[in-house]
């Protein structure tokens, strides 16, 4: 019964893709050709700005583009330094790269769509995928850095200090909840954004003093939440590398 | 190429993609490009640095010749009083050895000329005795032709010449009196 007003509702808007995606079989593993096409529009985007800003990096009076990279490294390492100590100076990049990259990514959904099914490009990080893998690293990153300050005894004890009874809590926690609600967090606003930047777009022509407006405005937002999401995907980052590496009170 | 109907919440081999994807930007991103954004903040952060140290130096370097010129010109004010002082004091020395010079230049020209009047005085008297001797012998001769003896002659001209020389003195006082007046007019007038 729910299935069949599940179909009837998808089929009322058949031309807007919930969560699907293009795919393609490469030795029998199942690709998202869409979300791998807009990561590499999002890698390009941020690798020419890297390799520009290389080029032209100065001391003296920087352009808009080093403005933009000093101002994240810049706010970056005092997070980093803030949280972690000039110990860990080795988390700035990291944690430049997500924000970078993540941001880049968000934005993607503004262009307009090509080679998808949608009217807009969709973002890399409306995919699962995405922000599973980046939710990973982060993991094994953190969790070798703690490895590293701690031990590996000492890492495991630091999950049953007192009270003890919230050693599983804590591992669930460390392992499970924050990997995964840095993830889906991410993927779930930018993925909300693109069903909402596609209805706007299904409006009929006639509908269109009320559809432009709103959706240059949704746009706008959109961007916001972008900026936004990627800040907090940094940020969790390097606090999550605070709570791995910093001795238990 | 399909497009999938599956949960979308289950990741597939996309995942694998996307973690190589970031590692391979990661890995740029950290060696390629924040080492020369790092410099270039560095440098300017050190050029920042640097001006204001400059700048504090210049500050001080300001006012050390502030109180060095202020310290030189109180210097030049203490000298300058200590050579008036010295000016006035050999001034008032020279006024003093002046004066006192003036004053025994003054008592030697008063000296020296009284000392002259009295030898005038006696060299007129001298000559006036010899002449009035002469006179007296040819008056004599004259009046009383040469019946008279020469002791008598001797006698006589003796007399006449004491009786001349009492009345030379006694002029002679009277000439000193008003030559020491004129003396005291003198001074007076100085």
């Amino acid at each position: 019964m729910e299935a069949s007003v599940l179909t009837e509702r998808f089929l009322a808007f058949p031309h807007i893709p919930v969560g699907q995606h293009v795919t393609t079989k490469i030795a029998g593993l199942t690709l998202d050709i869409d979300t791998i096409w807009t990561t590499g529009i999002a890698c390009a985007v941020v690798l020419v700005l890297g390799f520009y800003v290389r080029r032209k990096a100065t001391a003296s009076t920087p352009n808009k583009v080093q403005l933009f990279w000093e101002f994240v490294i810049g706010a970056a390492g005092e997070q980093v330094e803030n949280s972690l100590g000039k110990r860990y100076r080795h988390v700035v990049p990291i944690a430049v790269t997500l924000f970078v990259l993540i941001l880049v990514a968000n934005w993607v959904e503004l262009l307009p769509g090509f080679y998808h099914s949608t009217d807009y490009l969709p973002s890399p990080s409306a995919d699962v995928n995405t922000v599973y893998a980046l939710a990973v690293c982060v993991l094994v990153m953190t969790t070798a850095s703690g490895i590293r300050a701690k031990g590996s005894a000492g890492y495991v004890k630091s999950f049953f200090g007192k009270p003890r009874f919230l050693a599983p809590i804590r591992i669930l926690e460390t392992f499970v909840t924050n990997p995964l609600s840095l993830a889906l967090r991410l993927f779930g606003n930018i993925f909300a954004g693109g069903i909402m930047i596609a209805l706007l777009l299904a409006i009929p022509w006639y509908g269109a003093f009320f559809s432009v407006p709103v959706t240059v405005a949704w746009k706008l937002f959109d961007m916001f939440i972008g900026l936004l999401q990627a800040f907090i995907f940094a940020l969790l980052t390097v606090l999550y590398w605070q709570f791995a590496v910093e001795e238990a009170h | 190429m399909f497009v999938a109907s599956s949960n979308f919440l289950v990741p597939n081999a996309t995942l694998v993609v996307e973690l190589l994807a970031f590692l391979l930007v990661l890995g740029i991103i950290a060696k390629w490009v924040l080492p020369p954004v790092n410099r270039a903040m560095e440098k300017r952060q050190q050029t920042i640095d640097q001006a204001l140290a400059e700048a504090a130096e210049a500050r001080e370097r300001a006012q050390r010749a502030e109180e060095e010129a202020r310290r030189a010109i109180d210097q030049a004010r203490a000298e300058g009083r200590a050579l008036r002082d010295e000016a006035a004091r050999l001034g008032e020395q020279v006024r003093q050895e002046l004066r006192q010079q003036g004053e025994e230049e003054y008592r030697r020209l008063v000296s020296r000329a009284s000392s002259d009047i009295d030898a005038s005085a006696r060299r007129a008297a001298d000559q006036l005795r010899s002449q009035v001797a002469d006179l007296v012998m040819a008056a004599v001769e004259k009046v009383l032709g040469e019946g008279i003896s020469l002791a008598n002659q001797e006698q006589l001209i003796e007399r006449a010449i004491a009786e001349l020389e009492a009345e030379m003195t006694s002029s002679s006082q009277l000439a000193g009196s008003q030559q020491a007046s004129s003396g005291a007019q003198l001074r007076t007038g100085e």
